[in-house]
């Protein structure tokens, strides 16, 4: 992908305002203390969230764009090098296997999409994307006010996925859009059950235009309502083929944003429910989580960000908080235009796991550098 | 309406409602029929547990046959069966604990891990794993500790060569131990394992144990905290001297530290932290327990009929009450039932004309604690057509989740 993407860069046929080309580097440091853990895993720091973000976008015809953004280093998997059986006793049979692992790159597409766009107010765009099923699956990843997404929205949106969708846009001051997606994205479904990902969001902002970034607002008294619902029928098929449980998941969002005088806040209330044809066991959860932050003419903007979710809340509820405090610096601050084009993070992280009795306090630095 | 329609829309209001799709009290929920096994009604079963992942595990066996079999329904369809880890001379204890994708039950000596996903199963820590010494279970605790920085749990072991057992913290993961505390007192001798249990409330492992000190035999309850140390003991009186593993299934405790269990005579033993012994119940003969919403009800049968009664803090007993929702499950499957046939792939429907509970006389009547498979049912197992092969007989079993409500 990056080969062909650099193919097209050097191309002479492109018009040169046909395209562009931008992204950010962010290098990160993050240490974690898990008191419950064993000793080897207690402490663990390093550059674990470095990343790389590239995007290339561009109208290269009337009424149609594309945009390919990858995002590199975020998601690495240990992939498995090499395997030996180990006979331990030397009593001819095998009792374990040893493995050697590497880090390996894992899926770096985060959307490969072509858009086309019939009317200023209206567009259809199709290929690899976001679900924008919450109001902060719709922040840009540079846009975020934390370095990551909250932990909540981890927990009911799970990673992008192919498919289509049809927005529309009435001035900022009303968005909407359905879509259908192969249902990958949502975490529960393996590549052997089979059903479309429906999914339907609205938000008003009745005082006007309102963007999705999360920090650094700018401009009048602003006011965001959401809702975001997905619906995903979808069918698990037994080994010789044959229809085996059908499962229907319904997951829906609400939001509401505010943002003044460089303040920005919001809250997310997130709820699932899925059935099955065999279990009578329903899955459900619930959510919600919250974000503050305050951005001061000296270019700092402390922030805030609470979360809670209760999974499994019909037979064995696991409830989980998140705390997170920090601040962002701007170091270009007195370039209005341009001022989160240098962005250095100091945060605290906190995740309790009340039922489990389970704690891990983390801080983290992360610097952000976009071009 | 359209099918689909009223699907999108009864999921809808129970998505804003917070509340439904769950079985209604003594309602079944699709019997998954997963094989034949031997034995006719009431059959060498427990009853079945569950993962969070929503697979399904199956026991089959009982205390007095040293052998068993596991079997594992799949959450997304179809069993594996046939598994078995088999150690030492006593039959099966009872499921310990699950996790995501895992549950530990413990068998004989044999502590044993079982894997929902393919249905495979391993012993865990058959040998010590620096001295190579063969090590006996001698009691797990039914709880397992499934945290993301580890997963263990509370046993009893003892070395083949030692005189007395250790206290450890199993960690399921790694499958090694740590924490060994010595059993107390050092001069102790004949000790047998009566049962076990896990005070919830209280974060304690139990062990209810038998042996001679200075020539006089001692019954006692051990609390063990986390770590493995030993942070209480309790005299029990006892009526009579009880053998090893005399309490069938654990012992099940109340949200307020009450503790109570059946023994293999019918007996009813109570404590909590302070005093305990045996408790005489003249209304009818107990046969089971029930754990349920933090409360415990000692469950059995009176004339024809199941019936419970409430255990106070006290360890009173409240007023007799036939329990209703076995009752309604039994009624049920009189009239026959359509069970899922899972055997192989494609599963097809079938019916059974003949079906009854596959353990004991009452669905829901059992010493063993039953699944939390909802916050509003459990899951049983029922019988339905058998066929004789000489030996024994063999019986159809099926799977099934079960509305469960409080007498």
């Amino acid at each position: 992908m990056i080969q062909l993407l650099s193919l097209l860069l050097c191309s002479q046929a492109w018009a040169e305002d046909s395209w562009q080309l931008d992204g950010y580097v962010s290098p990160a440091f993050a240490a974690t203390l898990r008191p419950n853990a064993v000793p080897q895993d207690q402490f663990d720091f390093g550059m674990t969230d470095s990343r790389v973000g590239l995007s290339f976008h561009g109208a290269p015809l009337e009424h149609w764009s594309f945009k390919a953004y990858l995002l590199v280093g975020v998601d690495t998997i240990q992939a498995i090098t090499a395997a030996e059986p180990v006979d331990s006793d030397n009593n001819g049979s095998m009792d374990s296997i040893a493995t050697s692992t590497s880090a390996a790159m894992a899926d770096i597409v985060r959307e490969t999409s072509v858009s086309f766009e019939p009317a200023e107010s209206f567009d259809i765009r199709l290929g690899r994307m976001p679900i924008p099923f919450t109001s902060q699956a719709q922040s840009p990843d540079t846009m975020l006010l934390f370095p990551s997404r909250a932990g909540p929205n981890s927990v009911f949106v799970a990673d992008d996925d192919l498919g289509g969708l049809a927005e529309l846009n009435l001035d900022g001051v009303f968005l909407g859009s359905v879509g259908l997606f192969n249902g990958t994205g949502t975490g529960v479904s393996s590549s052997e059950d089979l059903g479309v990902l429906y999914m339907a969001r609205v938000d008003i902002n009745p005082l006007g235009s309102f963007g999705f970034d999360e920090s650094r607002p700018s401009g009048p008294f602003r006011l965001g309502l959401g809702a975001g619902a997905i619906f995903h029928p979808y069918t698990s098929y037994d080994s010789a083929g044959y229809k085996d449980v059908v499962f229907t998941d319904i997951r829906c969002s609400l939001s509401l944003r505010l943002a003044v005088a460089g303040l920005s806040t919001g809250a997310e209330l997130l709820r699932r429910f899925q059935q099955d044809s065999l279990t009578s066991r329903p899955v459900e959860a619930t959510g919600a989580f919250g974000w503050a932050g305050w951005y001061l003419p000296m270019g700092l903007e402390p922030m805030l960000r609470l979360g809670w979710v209760v999974e499994d809340q019909s037979f064995a509820p696991l409830q989980t908080r998140w705390a997170e405090a920090g601040v962002n610096i701007y170091p270009r601050h007195a370039d209005e235009t341009r001022a989160e084009s240098v962005k250095f993070t100091l945060q605290y992280n906190g995740e309790y796991r009340i039922t489990e009795r389970d704690i891990a306090h983390g801080i983290g630095s992360q610097l952000q550098l976009l071009w | 309406m359209d099918r689909p329609v009223a699907a999108v829309l009864s999921s809808a209001i129970v998505l804003l409602a917070g509340c439904g799709g769950q079985l209604s009290a003594g309602e079944w929920g699709t019997f998954r029929y997963f094989g034949e096994i031997q034995g006719e009604p009431p059959m060498r079963l427990i009853p079945p547990a569950s993962d969070r992942d929503g697979n399904v595990y199956v026991l089959y066996g009982n205390t007095e046959r040293a052998e068993h079999t596991i079997f594992v329904g799949h959450a997304t369809g179809g069993w594996s069966g046939g598994c078995s880890a088999q150690r030492g001379d006593f039959g099966v204890h009872g499921f310990t604990g699950r996790s995501d994708n895992r549950v530990w039950y413990w068998a004989g000596d044999a502590l044993v891990a079982v894997d929902g996903d393919t249905g495979s199963c391993h012993e865990l820590l058959s040998q010590d794993p620096v001295t190579g010494t063969e090590l006996i279970f001698l009691g797990v605790v039914p709880w397992v500790d499934d945290t993301p920085s580890r997963t263990r749990l509370l046993a009893l072991v003892q070395g083949a060569t030692d005189s007395l057992p250790y206290y450890v913290v199993i960690d399921l993961d790694l499958e090694t131990y740590t924490n060994p505390v010595a059993f107390v007192p050092e001069n102790a001798q004949e000790l047998v394992v009566l049962g076990t249990g896990m005070d919830e409330a209280s974060l304690e492992g139990i062990f209810v144990v038998s042996y001679v000190s200075d020539g006089t035999r001692v019954n006692q309850v051990h609390y063990v905290d986390t770590e493995g140390e030993l942070v209480r003991t309790v005299n029990l009186d006892l009526q009579e001297s009880y053998d090893a593993y005399a309490i069938q299934g654990f012992v099940q405790v109340a949200d307020n530290g009450l503790a109570a269990a059946v023994s293999s005579d019918s007996s009813l033993l109570i404590f909590n932290q302070q005093q305990g012994g045996t408790k005489v119940v003249s209304d009818f003969e107990p046969s089971g327990l029930l754990r349920w919403g933090g409360e415990i009800w000692v469950t059995g049968i009176q004339g024809a009929n199941p019936v419970a009664s409430l255990l106070d803090k006290n360890g009173s007993m409240g007023a007799v009450k036939t329990w209703s929702t076995s009752v309604s499950a039994a009624d049920r499957l009189a009239g026959g039932i359509t069970v899922l046939d899972e055997r192989s792939d494609p599963s097809r429907q079938t019916d059974w004309n003949d079906a009854q509970t596959a353990i004991g006389t009452w669905p829901m009547i059992s010493a063993w604690p039953l699944d939390v498979y909802t916050t509003r049912a459990t899951a049983w197992l029922v019988a339905g057509p058998g066929y004789s092969t000489g030996n024994e007989d063999m019986t159809s079993v099926a799977f099934a989740p079960l509305g469960l409500a409080t007498p």
